[in-house]
């Protein structure tokens, strides 16, 4: 058997393992809930909107949003028909990792990770990623997001 | 197999693996997102990406995986023990696209995994598809290599194709190890606590310190890899001499003197008491300034030494690279040198005309006009003499050659319209004046600019046109009948073609004996070479060929059928 034959077998066995290896994680990670963090925590008011939007619960959702006068946004109507159309809320697969979370008194901002899965091809990027940072205002005990309020980075 | 065979082959095998790396590549980046990236605690969406991503990947390998294997196979079978297959080039070019992609790719994800690693190992941070890539491009590229190593290059075209994935890596490799350096010095140098009134300042350790240090590492491994090792002993290349004299000689050169013009301007406006308007202190700019100098003389300085060493091993025909690159650096140094001239007149113009300037408007010019004197002088003197050496002893194709033709009609094209630009305004400013009555309002000052430039494109049209109507006297420029004139002899160094070339003034294809030692042919005499050259010239035929026979040379006008 020459070397590249030799190296053709070793890759293809390694290549078998990746696809069982990454079958598996899938199956069994899979059902995992989860973990919910402090509901009264900057990152967990983050992770709540953003598991609201990912279930599509919008009313949700628009409950941990707090607008400034300047948004013209005064009711959940204005806000949806402002954010989701009707043809595209359901086209992309996303996924969201919390990063770095930052408080100083009442205010904070949550770094978050945002892989939007769009397959467009076979030779094109299947994937897009972008870090939005949410900020976080507190008012009484709860944490409400006040930027962005809109939702054009999950399409 | 047929050409339209091969062609069909290797384009179904290079869409097949492109399908199918891109699949393992999606199940890979979904390992390290589960296994690195992944906290089920804080990740939201996950399980939808994953089954997305899983389906796609899984998708493009069993498709793509199998028939790239299929028509790879069938490729092999065809090429084993088969020299003329293994050279072909349409194997050699798919072997070297794919070498010259993967490498990019492996080396561009490389950089973006190691600042990760350099930057403290984040989570958040981490990309699983940059990491994917890094390993799918990178036992892409390992495979490719092997094979093309170990089945050799037989043929010129696969030695020519796999120069042109060796030099342009060589080059990509020493580029990113020259801008890591700089950025690396810069960033260090601007880090120092010794610059006065910074109100915020970030750390050393930065993003750009990090990228630096990746770039220094894997442009060092891969100019390493490709220069020392793939390179080495490749003497008989034009693509050699390309990359010696086209890229790296006048790249680092002209990277130094870009950056000396630049540092010397910014002392003698410092010498001067001129003013640079910018927020960052004054000489901050020898952070950069000073490594992109000495990073571009230690690249121009190796490869002319290099360049130089090899010289004697390089057939003659090969080295038009270098006279180019002679041409370059000489218009280069010209035109530094007349832009520095043309500013320092309009110094003397208006101190001649007492002219009312801006408060430290005179320091700036002066800064500058030295600046471009003191490195665009000694280069326009140094490469100028060159040329004028190898026009002494080149003869005809020296004065014939292309780079020698476009080198004097730019400058004397360029002179004719600068001075006829100059002249319309000089003229207009001058009989509007006369015309309105009032020949002394401040003509200097509105033809200052025309006046400055006059001065030096007349000079430059003098000298140029002279040089230019003596070639024609020699004959650089008339009409020669070219004909296909093939040399079959033992004349590996291809001294004899050259010569022959020499008085012709055009290319001799040679063709070598099979069967003989490749020892140097024991050289002819000047006046042998006349009476080739005439006799090849008087023949009917528009093709010639020359034999070599015992030590001696026959004439054969021949035609095709």
């Amino acid at each position: 058997m020459n070397s590249s034959r030799r190296w053709l077998g070793i890759f293809t066995a390694v290549i078998g393992i990746l696809a069982i290896v990454a079958v598996l994680l899938v199956l069994f990670t899979n059902g995992r809930k989860v973990t919910l963090l402090d509901e009264n925590t900057p990152q967990g008011t983050v992770q709540r909107y953003l598991i609201e939007l990912k279930d599509t619960n919008y009313a949700k959702a628009y409950a941990y949003l707090l607008f400034s006068p300047s948004d013209k946004i005064s009711t959940y109507n204005d806000w949806l028909t402002s954010n989701v159309s009707p043809y595209s809320y359901n086209q992309t697969t996303w996924k969201a990792t919390l990063g770095k979370v930052t408080q100083d008194g009442n205010n904070a901002t949550v770094d978050v990770m945002v892989d939007t899965f769009r397959p467009g091809g076979i030779f094109s990027n299947s994937q897009y990623s972008q870090q939005i940072v949410f900020i976080l205002t507190k008012t009484g005990n709860s944490w409400f997001i006040t930027s962005p309020t809109y939702l054009y980075w999950m399409f | 197999m047929n050409t339209t065979r091969r062609f069909w082959f290797y384009t179904v095998t290079l869409i097949t693996l492109g399908i199918f790396i891109t699949g393992v590549g999606q199940l890979l980046a979904l390992l390290f997102d589960v296994l690195i990236k992944s906290s089920y605690g804080t990740q939201i969406g996950g399980a939808n990406f994953h089954e997305q991503q899983l389906s796609l990947g899984l998708a493009m390998m069993v498709i793509g995986g199998p028939l790239w294997f299929f028509f790879w196979q069938a490729v092999q079978r065809r090429v084993k023990g088969n020299p003329e297959e293994i050279g072909a080039a349409l194997r050699k070019l798919f072997l070297n696209f794919i070498l010259l992609i993967s490498a990019i790719t492996a080396i561009i994800a490389a950089s973006d995994f190691i600042k990760w690693l350099f930057s403290g190992v984040q989570r958040a941070d981490f990309s699983p598809g940059g990491l994917a890539t890094m390993i799918v491009a990178g036992i892409v590229w390992f495979y490719h290599r092997q094979l093309s190593e170990s089945e050799g290059h037989p043929s010129s075209a696969a030695r020519t194709l796999r120069r042109w994935y060796v030099y342009p890596l060589a080059l990509f490799g020493l580029v990113w190890l020259a801008v890591g350096l700089v950025q690396l010095i810069n960033t260090a140098f601007s880090n120092l606590p010794i610059w006065g009134n910074i109100l915020i300042k970030g750390q050393f350790w930065n993003s750009i310190a990090q990228s630096s240090i990746a770039m220094i590492l894997l442009g060092a491994a891969t100019w390493y890899l490709h220069w020392f090792r793939m390179a080495r002993d490749d003497f008989d290349s034009t693509l050699r001499q390309v990359y010696f004299y086209l890229a790296t000689i006048s790249g680092g050169a002209i990277t130094a003197l870009v950056y000396a013009i630049i540092l010397l301007d910014r002392f003698f406006l410092w010498v001067f008491g001129g003013t640079v308007v910018s927020a960052v202190p004054r000489f901050q700019f020898l952070g950069w300034a000073v490594p992109a100098i000495l990073v571009g003389i230690a690249i121009w300085g190796y490869h002319l030494r290099k360049a130089q060493e090899e010289a004697g091993r390089v057939q003659e025909r090969r080295q038009s690279s270098q006279r180019i690159y002679y041409y370059l650096m000489a218009i280069l140094g010209l035109g530094t040198t007349a832009t520095g001239l043309s500013n320092l007149f309009g110094i003397l113009i208006d101190t001649g005309t007492s002219l009312t300037v801006s408060n430290g408007w005179w320091q700036n010019q002066l800064a500058i006009s030295l600046g471009l004197l003191l490195v665009g002088t000694p280069l326009w003197l140094y490469y100028w003499n060159g040329i004028l050496k190898r026009v002494q002893t080149g003869g005809i194709t020296e004065w014939r050659a292309l780079s020698r033709r476009i080198f004097l009609y730019v400058i004397v094209g360029t002179s004719i319209i600068l001075l006829a630009a100059d002249l319309v305004n000089i003229i207009y400013q001058l009989l509007r004046r006369l015309l309105q009555g009032n020949p002394d309002s401040n003509f200097m000052h509105a033809a200052k600019w025309s006046l400055q430039t006059l001065i030096v494109a007349a000079a430059l049209l003098w000298y140029h046109w002279q040089v230019l109507r003596a070639d024609q006297r020699r004959g650089a420029e008339t009409v020669v009948t070219r004909k296909h004139v093939t040399l079959l002899a033992d004349d590996r160094t291809g001294d004899l073609a050259a010569r022959l070339e020499n008085k012709l003034g055009y290319q001799v294809r040679t063709l070598y004996q099979l069967g003989q030692t490749g020892a140097p042919m024991a050289g002819l005499p000047d006046e042998e070479i006349d009476n080739l050259v005439s006799e090849i010239q008087s023949a009917a035929s528009s093709k010639i060929m020359l034999v070599q026979l015992n030590g001696k040379i026959t004439v054969l006008p021949y035609r095709e059928k």
